[in-house]
Order: structure tokens, then sequence, then C-alpha cells
């Protein structure tokens, strides 16, 4: 047990918990503006097409229509993009993928906007569809000009000398893997309402907005409007999971522009059915592996090809086959690994930063790969894994030496298997499925996560806030990491009464709004806790500093050391309240308030044979996730009858919440292992699942009560108040945990190569098992 | 034309198309904003409410359909004894993540609890099934309702 602070480490009661059950808290469709203009998008018939012409007359004709806006009412930029700028908010040259906007149509009301986007025609060209990034590659059809072979990124990690440890190996497992497209699946559609002032050309902007200070980069390239005239504040976010970035970004930028140009409010929303066809999406990645060990399963070396199907845009596909090629290879010891990433342009949905960003499928892959290794050896999966974790000095698969972090991760594995108590029910099951048609198995999957964005973002990951004690010693503080739903902003507060040694109470945590609070990245890559940790940290020293200084000047004495601990403030043998303090430091009009800001460290990631290798990230958090399954084989139903996961997250701020992300990232693993499925044609790129009635989450009835989130903490010395990631592996391990229990049900490790393991795929290899004697 | 019906414990008079659908005149007419929209085909819940004490998806029932009827919306929710405990029960065991999906969980909670306060895990999983939830995983809510259960079944005891 890690001791709990005045605040860190007690169950605390979210911020915003009461306004939610209430109904009171906003998101973005429950504003209600004066007068707004409503929007409806008309999109791309085609996935690949060049765009003749658009027939808008009789839409204008329509009464209550304001305008239909396009491409040509762009005023300056018209592409957008966090780190690769190609994404058209209208569809300019041609179309790219089916979720691709040709024009929105503003009318006095939804009904009327609706109504009217019926009404435009537009010609096209067709052009061949690439929905295939294993053919895409060379293609003579290429989809961005810039990049003429249709690959748009390629991360190469590499250590050691792959060919030499594969030809010393005693045994090779060789294997391909694939997965499909996930959706986010968000309860709320995206939103976003746009508010121009009649002051000035300034634009305030709310909704459902992951990133607003990306936002307002976009908008103003695209306006031309200073940022500092660009007002992002978002709305209560009903969910994003990494999703709510690119796609409401476009649908700001288009909103933005229309209530420019009318000086009117503007109120934008997607049904379902939109939401899915124009979202990005969790990336298929395709995976050719090669893994060598000696005779008793120790890995040598790992060779993997990866491909991830990027879409139509880039989005984040580079910085996900980054994570994909680093943290692929798993928490194992190696000598040599060889690990190449691609990222492909095709005609199919975008795919960008989704929960996981580029691991769960890798994991998918490698788990199989190891329990196939484990067949091989015969010893248990369990038993495999012990082998070849790492310990605590090792050396991971790219290169960094783990001589500053707790490697936690056989610590996971066992507090997972007592739980599941996987020892006696893998030999159990075992037998059992020699008699029995309906069969159970137990999976393990085990990650390391790299801490924040890594080595391909050394440099631009930092965060910023603004703390002020006012003069009654109550605490205004301003981040613009925004609340998606995970609890962020109660464990930003926490840190900062414990960062300025006050209690919870004197804190207020303001609404994210981009005038108030100093520019921070996104809240993504599962970095919260961590980076707005430092900065929080480091505007609480500064204000110590500052009240130092008061106390000096008001006592006319010199002071050493001073603590600032649960309301209590001590220096040269004194104890005075922080209420006190803070008003000695008003009393000579000095002000207590700072900007705090904090960088990660830069790590060495150096060139080396052609690829890269050395240390990816700056600190990691290791889990293990286990699942017990029962394959009916009779029908291909898998029922998930206990999932267990335990994550390192370095501190558990606020325990309560820090499990809810483990709860809620398992389930989300379910779905991507059994029956997430968007049914993509590969003839012309389009999705068939559009809305929930197709599209299969899990529901209260497919979820085990028995599911345990395990917090396995050891504070991380690299983080201000001992905390890292959390979000991401509490959903990267549990579709590979699934998939490897399935496996294990029917007697042979990575018998399905390919995610959702849904009830055809499952029926199906029953009936193939059949044939060998099943 | 005009619709009575009884809204969160309050008669009210609502002129407007009897077409239109529930969670629209809620929403709009009503500026209630509370009952969320999530897929608008009736599997998310988000938009459920309690018609005559059964749970229902607003989106797929007209406001004409109400006429005469007791609607209780997430708003109503506070004035009732159920329903306070239920809210207290969800925020204090975690059952809140991004919130968009809690006020048709409650919704679905609170019809089964008034009418069965001593509901087995199983009944409670088959009464929320139609309300998905992508945050919590579902175990925090479950947990928050046997507590709310727990708790009602003490004060009936007092």
């Amino acid at each position: 047990m890690i001791d709990k602070t005045w605040t860190i480490g007690h169950d605390t009661v979210r911020v915003d918990a009461w306004a939610k059950v209430r109904g009171e808290a906003k998101y973005g469709d429950d504003l209600r503006l004066d007068r707004p203009l409503f929007l409806k998008a008309v999109y791309a018939e085609y996935a690949h097409a060049k765009l003749i012409k658009i027939h808008k007359e009789d839409a204008l004709k329509v009464d209550g229509v304001v305008g239909v806006f396009d491409t040509n009412d762009v005023p300056k930029e018209k592409m957008i993009g966090e780190l690769f700028v190609d994404q058209y908010v209208f569809v300019d040259d041609k179309t790219r993928y089916f979720g691709d906007v040709i024009c929105v149509v503003a009318g006095e009301s939804q009904a009327i906007a609706d109504e009217a986007s019926k009404l435009i025609k537009v010609d096209y060209e067709p052009l061949p569809v690439l929905t295939d990034p294993r053919t895409a590659i060379g293609n003579e059809q290429v989809i961005n000009k810039n990049y003429k072979d249709n690959v748009c990124g390629d991360i190469h990690a590499i250590k050691g000398d792959i060919e030499e440890e594969l030809n010393n190996s005693d045994i090779i497992v060789e294997d391909k893997f694939e997965t499909d497209f996930v959706e986010h699946a968000y309860i709320e559609p995206e939103c976003v309402v746009v508010e121009p002032s009649l002051m000035r050309d300034e634009l305030t902007i709310y909704g459902s907005l992951q990133a607003p200070y990306n936002l307002r980069i976009s908008v103003s390239r695209m306006t031309g409007i200073p940022e500092s005239q660009i007002i992002i504040k978002p709305s209560n976010i009903g969910g994003s999971f990494g999703g709510k970035i690119e796609t409401a970004e476009a649908m700001a930028c288009r909103a933005a522009i229309v209530a420019n140009i009318t000086k009117r409010n503007v109120h934008y929303k997607l049904t379902r059915e939109e939401s899915i066809r124009e979202s990005y999406k969790r990336h298929p990645i395709y995976f050719d592996m090669k893994l060598g060990a000696d005779k008793d399963g120790k890995i040598k070396g790992l060779k993997v090809d990866s491909i991830n199907d990027a879409g139509a845009y880039i989005n984040m596909s580079v910085g996900v086959a980054y994570k994909t090629a680093t943290l692929g290879p798993g928490p194992y010891k190696m000598n040599a690994l060889d690990y190449d990433a691609k990222a492909v342009l095709t005609n199919n949905s975008h795919t960008g930063s989704m929960r996981g960003f580029g691991t769960p499928q890798a994991i998918f892959a490698m788990e199989n790969l190891m329990d196939e290794l484990a067949e091989k050896v015969n010893v248990s999966p369990y038993e495999i894994r012990k082998r070849n974790i790492l310990h605590d000095n090792d050396i991971t698969p790219c290169g960094h030496k783990l001589d500053f972090i707790n490697v936690s991760i056989g610590e996971c594995m066992e507090k997972c298997a007592k739980e599941i108590d996987y020892e006696s029910k893998y030999k159990e099951f075992k037998e059992y499925n020699k008699t029995h048609k309906k069969k159970k198995g137990l999976g393990i999957a085990l990650a390391m996560r790299g801490g924040s964005i890594g080595a391909d973002g050394n440099g631009f990951d930092v965060s910023r806030c603004l703390i002020e004690i006012e003069p009654d010693a109550s605490v205004h503080f301003n981040i613009g990491l925004v609340e998606l739903g995970q609890g962020l902003r109660t464990t930003q507060a926490m840190m900062c009464a414990e960062g300025l040694g006050c209690s919870l109470d004197r804190v207020t945590i303001g609404e994210t709004d981009t005038s108030r609070s100093p520019v921070t990245g996104a809240c993504i890559a599962s970095r919260g806790t961590m980076l707005g940790g430092g900065a929080i940290k480091d505007a609480c020293d500064k204000i110590h500093d500052i009240i130092k200084v008061a106390l000096e000047k008001v006592n006319d004495e010199e002071i050493d050391n001073i603590i600032f601990e649960n309301e209590k403030v001590t220096f040269n043998g004194k104890t005075i309240s922080f209420e006190e303090a803070v008003k000695k430091c008003y009393s000579i009009n000095m002000t207590p308030m700072a900007v705090g800001t904090y960088q990660v460290p830069k790590t060495n990631w150096v060139p080396y044979r052609g690829g890269m290798t050395g240390e990816p990230f700056y600190t990691y958090t290791f889990s293990c996730a286990m699942a017990e399954v029962e394959v009916d084989t009779d029908t291909g139903f898998t029922e998930v009858i206990k999932m267990v996961d335990a994550v390192d997250m370095g501190r558990a701020i606020n325990p309560i919440m820090a499990k809810g992300q483990i709860y809620g990232g398992m389930v989300m693993g379910q779905g991507m292992g059994l029956t997430e499925d968007l049914a993509h044609n590969k003839k012309d790129g389009t999705l068939k699942n559009l809305n929930f009635d197709n599209y299969i989450l899990p529901t209260f009835s497919d979820v085990p009560d028995e599911n345990v989130a395990i917090l396995n903490e050891h504070p991380d010395g690299r983080s201000a108040f001992g905390g890292h990631s959390l979000g991401e592996p509490g959903t990267e391990t549990s579709a590979s945990a699934i998939a490897c229990a399935v496996n294990m049900a029917l007697g042979k490790a990575g018998c399905i190569k390919t995610l959702p393991y849904d009830l055809d795929k499952v029926y199906f290899a029953c009936r193939n098992l059949e044939k060998e004697g099943f | 034309m005009k619709i009575d019906f009884t809204l969160n414990n309050k008669h009210i008079t609502l002129d407007t198309e009897p077409t239109k659908r529930l969670v629209d005149a809620i929403r709009d007419d009503l500026s209630l904003t509370g009952t969320k929209i999530g897929c608008e085909v009736g599997e998310c819940g988000a938009c459920t409410v309690v018609i005559d004490g059964e749970a229902v998806t607003s989106c797929l029932v007209l406001v004409g359909q109400v006429q005469g009827k007791n609607v209780l919306t997430i708003e109503g929710l506070s004035e009732l004894e159920i329903g306070r405990i239920l809210q207290k029960c969800f925020v204090e065991n975690g059952a809140v993540q991004c919130g968009f999906c809690t006020p048709g969980m409650l919704m679905s909670a609170y019809a089964l609890l008034n009418k069965n306060q001593n509901p087995s895990k199983e009944e409670i999983k088959e009464a929320m099934s139609g309300n998905l939830c992508r945050c919590t995983g579902y175990v925090p809510i479950l947990n928050s309702i046997e507590k709310a259960k727990d708790e009602l079944k003490t004060l009936s005891k007092k």
C-alpha cells in the first residue's frame, strides 16, 4: 500500500458528478444560442472521384435556407491537420473517402437544412478506389500527390542484429495477423456551436472539442483571424477516446467559416450515421511476424513487418506507426528487434488516434505469437511469459535501460493470475475441453506503454497551466487539458491542492477556455496526469517562492526552508495557516499567481542500421490483462466469464476514477475482441454498419460483473505527483487476452488470425478444426 | 395540437405537432436538455425517460402518444426519493464518467427500482441492457444500483 497524503490516494467525488446526475451538465447540442443557423453536410457519393460541379440552385430556393458553403468559401488555407496538414474540410479537387464533405447547407432550422441538402446535386468523375493498403503501396492510383507510392510514414525500430539472432535460434515462430476498423463509439455524437462577436472578428467555439489549441490554429489559418480572437470553450464532452480531434475540428472550421460570413450563431451536430461515416477510426493493421527463441523458449529476436491503413488522410497514422513499432514488441527481453511499421494511404475512412494508438492491434499479434511459442516449447502461456518478461535494470526491445522505474510487469501478472486462479483453472480447462462441446479458455496479454507522446514528439510534449490564489485563500486554477469524462479535472484539482499544500475544497478548476488558460497541447496520449501534473508542480513551486519572499519582507527575516503541507506553512521554527500566509502576501500587494510549464525531457532516440534505436519514451506503464471465456463450438458464441486487469499507473491520484479507467478499458477491449465490425466494403470503401443496431457494442448483459480492476502502484520518480499513463493501458490488452482465451478454448494457439472474433469467425474456425479431428 | 400530460409531477399543456418525437419536444419545446440523443434508433438508451412507470427511449415515441400520461425526465428525478438515492449512489461509486449516458441510465434504474425494490443482479443487468455506456465498463453502474437497492431496503425497515 502506498501512503495517502491529505489529498492524493483518497477516493474523491468528481467535480462534475452532481451536474451530470441531475442532467444539468451542458454538452454541445444542449447549448441554446440566439437564433442559430443549423448546418447539414452533403457527403461524397464516391470514395475517390474528381469533383466536377456542385448544383446548389434548388437548395438555395428553399425558404429558410441562408446559404450553401463549399471550398470556395474558405478564405485562406483549405486544409487542416495536427501533424500533417492534408485534410480538406470541404472537398476541393477530388473526394478521397466516403466521409468527405462536399458542402454544407445553412438553414433557419435543422429540418430546413436537412431537406434542402437533399436537393444538392453533384457531378463527379469517378476514379479507381484503393481499399487495401497492401496493394495501395506503389499503386498507379495516387491518393495524395506528395506521397507517390501512397506510403505516408515508415517507422523502423531496431536493436541488435536480427538476422544473426534468428539464425542462431532453436525455434522459429512465424505468423500473420490482421485487425479491422474500430469505431470510438462515444455515446455523444459530435456537435460544435460557433458564436461570432459583433465587436470584432472574433469567434467563440463550443462543443465536443478534445484539442482546443490545435483547433484554434486551424481556424486561424482558414479564416485569417488571429489566434487571440478565436476562443475555444469545450463543452462537457460525451466521451472521446481520442476521437474528437480531427473530425470535430473539421466541423468547427466549417461552422466558423459560415459564422464568419453570415455573422450568425451556428449550431452543427452530426447524427450517429453521419458521425460513423465521417469520423476517423482505429487503424486496421496487417502484421507479418517472425520470432526466434532458444530451446527453452527465451526470445532471441523479433522481426515484424506491419502496415497500417491510414485511409484518406494521414491524420495520426505516422504517430500510430511509431507506437506500433516501439511498443508492439511488448515487455519482453530480446537481443534483437527489427520492427517496421508503415502507414499507407487508401480511400477508406481515415484512421487516427483511438485509445491505444496502434498498440491494441500489435499486442493482439504479439500475444498470439507468444502463445504459439509456448505451444512449441510445451509450456503454459503463463510460463512462457514468465521466462521472457523484463525486470528492473533490463533493457527493453528498443534498447532502453530500465534503471529508473519499477519494472512491475511480473507483479501485474502474478496479481492477475491469483485473482483469476490461473494455475488451477488452466489445467482444469485443458481436461474439461477434451470432453465438452462448450469449451473454456484463459488468455493473457501483457503490455508496456510509453508515457505521453514519446521521442517522435521530442520538444513539443509540453503543457502549461495558470494558478492564482485569491485574497481569501481560495484558489482559481485553469488548464487547457480537457476533461473527456476520464475524471482529469478532479485529478488536476487534487494535484493542485497537493502542490500548493492546501485543502482540495479551496480549489476551483475553471472550465477550459483558451482565452483564460495558457496554450497547452491536447489531452491525448494518456498524458493528462503526468503532463498536467508537471505544469501544476511548476506553478505551485513558483507561488511558494512568491509567498516566501512576501513572508521574508513582512517578517523582516530570511527564510531558508519553507514547507507547505496540508493547510500549514512552516518556516524558521514557526507554523502559520495557509490562509495567513496568503493574507501576508497580499498585505504588501504581492500576487501569488503563476504560470506553470512542463516539458517532457528529450530522450535518446537515435539512428541505427537504417532505423532508430534507444529510448523511445521517457517512462512506462506496465499492465497485464487476463480473460476467462467459454466458447460454444456449435454456434461460435463466446461468453466472457471474467476479466482481470492490473495496471501500474505509478500513482493512482484518485483511485476510484483510476479503477474506472480500467473497468471501462476492459469492456472497450471486449468489443474490439468479439463484436465490433464496421462492415467495411473492400470494393468501394464504404462502411455498412453506421449505427448501433449493427455496430455491436458490449451491453450490460455481455459484461461479466466479476470483472476486477487492480491498481498496482509504484510512484514514478519521473512524474511530479508519481502518476503516469493509465487511460490507454486500461484498454490495450483486453481484446488480446480474450482472443488468446478463445484460441486456448479452441485448442490451438494463434488459431484465429483476424479481429474481431465474432460469431462467424469462431463458428467457421470450429468447423475447420473439426476436419482436423477437433 | 394541444397535448396535455404530466411532466415531472406538473400538469402541462404543450402546443406542438403531435408527430414530433418526444425527445425533440422535451429538448426543444420544453428546453429540458438533460435527456440526450445518441443514436435515434432506440439502441443507445441515452434518451430514456419514464412514461407511466416504464423506461422508454423517447426517440421512438411521438409526443402525441403521451397525451394524458405521466412523463418523468432526469430533471424530475431529484424530487423523488428513489431518484435522489440513485443519484447519490452513482456519484459516490464511480458510475459517472463522461456523463452522457448517465441520465438515461438513471431513468432505467429508477423504473426498475420503482417496480422492484429488490432486484437480483441478473434482473438489474437485464433492465439496464438497453442503455449503452462506453466509459465505465458497466461494473461501477451495477455496483451503484446495488448500493441504492441496499439503501432503499434500510429505509423501508426504519
